[in-house]
């Protein structure tokens, strides 16, 4: 009986404080909260009558490396302590509370090793090999100007022989236009890619899908690197880029989009992640290209921008028996459904499929239109065709299930003006299904998520742009709502980009429990408006890439 | 007093599958830490005999509350197993299989603390469930799968009431209330608006529909939405219940 006891209180304990995630969420929730905090300057002051005796070059050296808690947090929770007003101000002074922050390790929050509010709670533990690389690292504040961190190198300083691998693993390039090696990285991917922070759900990218967003023109075999087992060739890591011109405020720099970076389960105390994102700065710098942008949802040093998820419901009884989404307690399954039923048809006069013919016209006006943001990607006619059209899929629509083609990864549309004849409008978005984790009723989450898009109203200055901007985006992007629900979706997503924001609640969008951080590879400029707004600039309107 | 209450032979076999089973890391910190406040209850005793601890030892505080809030929920010890049970039933703990697995979870539990040099590098599989807990941590970039936002931001708390019962669907639960609460009004609005029938209709929970139209709820009552219980399970899909009330 006592070792039954022993047995499973152990057990708890640690199943409750191994997941660290979870753990930090009642750490977190706990300071919000500021619950009966008396309990807690009693407990606290045993202590604090030793720590007082730190030595004062002890905590000189704290400064400097960075273990002492900020004076501005400390404040701030003081005053929300205060505010709160569940302890007697009295109780609650600085010292206290920077003992309690010391506790709870608050520096590993500051430092981005855990998250605040569930916000990006996972550890990378990659912050060694960050402090080593040519990233704006914490605490540096906004740069005084835009610009690299390191020089560019001359193509014979760059390091020629590729990194070493851990015993028994070797570098493989893979060609995603081979079926079996596209199989490959698919497999990797779909077992053992990104999920949820419940895992519920897990991205299931197709091999179609590898082949539209890693192949666009001018892209290039070696940055597409896999790691093997050397003896059986088993693909156990991957890690990809594809170039791109992005213009980041005033400037345009040739750059690498850096994704897909995946490690088998089974090897992620390998550390692994650090030696694939070396190889591929080696590989980049080989070409000549000394900057990357990419993203995660764990915060790293340092983001350039934050955005944060939104999902549209299309298939509500779906949702909720998957557990994507919940039926709050005040309202019914059935109102839900009601609420976020879709028309059938869509209502734009002229909207049609984008052809090969458009490509022009769409490349124009999306390149006006993408001037309204601070962050974008510049493509060519041929890229924009790519980007565009070759993920359309084969066949018939229909031939790959109810209003989709067969292998159809994204769907592009064009408005045409009836009299002109003119294209004023075009939006794009793409599927991306995940697998539901042990859920046999339903394996497969169908996901859209909006894309690029442009319209002319954003393009010709005029009073009251941005409220024509939303006003005609609504329609539009209702009318992708409608498109991706008649072809079986059961959630469409937006990120808090591009001209998103204002349009998502009417368009009956709910916030999601994730965030996307933007991040670029040595280069410096001020935080991008994302989810909020910085300084004049309106949420959103920082962020002009659409990272896949 | 409690500490009299001997949990049965099953309450046991369930503890020590759950001490080993895999399907824990996937369950939400509300749930473990509801499992453990069960399990103290049945064990230990009734609610904790220490003081609450400190705000700054959040795990602790978060143990100490599970157990209390067990006792506080669960008046009859019995309950409280029943609930201990039907949890770990749901994490796929089976009475009957898991007497002659016994081994198993234990190898299980060995091969998932294997120090990693001794992964068999040319047995690679892909088994999704073989390395718990670091699921989410791929190696980091990328994009992220996102989930709505729960209306509270976290799991809604056990309700025990004849509404929150009609809403999770817990039959045995309800045929207890019922039982024990002679007076109740089956047809009482909830602070929204809704008959228990309503929420059991829309939730889809076919027996508790049932038991409750078995013990005389007003079949025509509104939500408000003005819908009645057919109206409300045919707009939400649930056709088995829709038939049960047609007829």
């Amino acid at each position: 009986m006592a070792t039954q006891e022993d047995n499973t209180s152990d057990l708890e304990l640690q199943s409750v404080s191994e997941s660290e995630s979870e753990a930090e969420e009642i750490h977190t929730s706990g300071v919000t909260e500021g619950s009966s905090t008396q309990q807690a300057s009693g407990s606290t002051s045993n202590k604090k009558k030793k720590k007082k005796k730190k030595s004062k070059a002890k905590k000189i050296f704290d400064k400097l490396t960075g273990n002492e808690i900020p004076q501005e947090i400390v404040d701030r929770v003081v005053e929300q302590v205060k505010k709160d007003g569940t302890v007697a101000s009295e109780d609650i002074n600085e010292e206290n509370v920077r003992e309690a922050l010391e506790h709870m390790k608050i520096m590993d929050v500051v430092k981005g090793k855990a998250g605040i509010g569930g916000f990006n709670r996972k550890d990378m533990g990659e912050h060694k090999f960050w402090s080593t690389q040519p990233v704006p690292q914490p605490g540096e504040g906004p740069p005084e100007a835009d610009g690299y961190i390191d020089p560019s190198k001359p193509p014979e300083e760059v390091r020629q022989e590729p990194y070493q691998l851990p015993e028994h693993f070797e570098w493989s390039t893979l060609d995603i236009d081979d079926p079996v090696q596209n199989k490959e990285v698919y497999d990797l991917l779909s077992l053992n890619y990104v999920e949820d922070d419940q895992a519920a759900f897990r991205f299931k990218y197709s091999g179609e899908f590898l082949a539209w967003a890693l192949k666009p023109p001018g892209y290039h075999k070696e940055w597409h690197i896999g790691v093997r087992v050397s003896k059986t060739k088993k693909l156990v890591a991957f890690i990809s880029g594809i170039p791109m011109k992005l213009r980041v405020r005033q400037n345009t720099i040739m750059v690498t989009e850096i994704n897909f970076l995946c490690v088998l389960k089974k090897l992620r105390s390998k550390r692994l992640a650090p030696v694939l994102i070396k190889e591929v700065t080696r590989r980049v710098h080989l070409k000549g290209i000394f900057q990357a942008i990419y993203t995660a949802g764990v915060v790293i040093p340092t983001p350039v921008a934050v955005c944060r998820y939104y999902h549209r419901s299309l298939n509500i009884q779906k949702l909720i028996d998957t557990k994507f989404s919940f039926i709050p307690r005040s309202s019914t399954l059935a109102r839900m459904i009601r609420l976020n039923k879709v028309p059938e048809n869509t209502s734009l006069p002229g909207l049609r499929q984008m052809e090969g013919k458009d490509v022009d016209a769409v490349t124009v006006l999306f390149a006006e239109y993408m001037k309204r943001f601070d962050m974008v990607p510049l493509f060519n006619a041929e890229e924009a065709r790519h980007t565009f059209l070759s993920g359309a899929g084969r066949g018939e629509v229909g031939s790959g299930g109810t209003g989709r083609r067969e292998g159809q990864v994204t769907w592009s549309y064009v408005v045409e003006d009836p009299s002109t004849k003119k294209i004023t409008d075009f939006f794009m978005f793409y599927s991306l299904p995940s697998t539901v984790i042990n859920n046999l009723t339903y394996p497969l989450l169908e996901a859209a998520y909006l894309f690029y898009y442009a319209t002319d109203a954003g393009v010709a200055p005029a009073d009251d742009q941005d409220g024509k901007v939303k006003k005609r985006l609504t329609t539009l992007i209702g009318d992708a709502l409608i498109i991706a629900n008649n072809a079986k979706f059961d959630v469409f997503n937006a990120l808090t980009l591009m001209d998103n924001a204002p349009i998502l609640q009417d368009l009956k969008f709910g916030p999601g429990d994730g965030f996307l951080n933007f991040y670029l590879y040595n280069w410096r400029t001020s935080t991008l408006a994302g989810v909020n707004p910085e300084g004049d600039r309106p949420a959103g309107r920082g962020v002009g890439v659409v990272m896949l | 007093m409690l500490t009299e209450y001997q949990p049965s032979s099953a309450f046991h076999n369930a503890a020590s599958h759950l001490s080993s089973a895999s399907s824990l890391n996937k369950v939400s910190t509300s749930v473990k830490l509801e499992l453990y406040g069960l399990f103290k209850y049945l064990t230990v005793a009734k609610s904790p005999n220490t003081s609450r601890p400190s705000l700054f030892d959040m795990t602790g505080r978060a143990k100490w509350d599970a157990w209390a809030a067990a006792s506080k929920k669960h008046e009859n010890p019995a309950n409280a197993e029943l609930r201990y049970l039907e949890i770990a039933t749901n994490l796929g703990w089976n009475e009957s299989e898991s007497s002659k697995d016994e081994e198993a979870p234990q190898q299980a539990i060995k091969a998932g603390k294997k120090d990693v040099d001794e992964i068999d590098l040319d047995n690679l599989s892909d088994d999704e469930d073989e390395t718990p807990g670091n699921a989410s941590a791929s190696g980091g970039l990328g994009v992220v799968v996102s989930t709505l936002n729960q209306v509270d931001g976290v799991e809604q708390p056990m309700d025990h009431s004849l509404h929150g019962l009609a809403v999770s669907g817990e039959l045995t639960g309800l045929k207890l209330l019922l039982d024990s609460s002679k007076n109740l009004d089956l047809n009482a609005p909830d602070e929204y608006g809704y008959a228990p029938l309503h929420l059991a209709c829309d939730r889809g929970h076919v027996e508790v529909v049932k038991l409750l139209l078995a013990q005389g709820a007003n079949k025509e009552v509104k939500d408000p939405d003005g819908l009645t219980p057919l109206e409300l399970s045919q707009e939400a899909g649930r056709m088995d219940i829709a038939e049960i009330l047609a007829i």
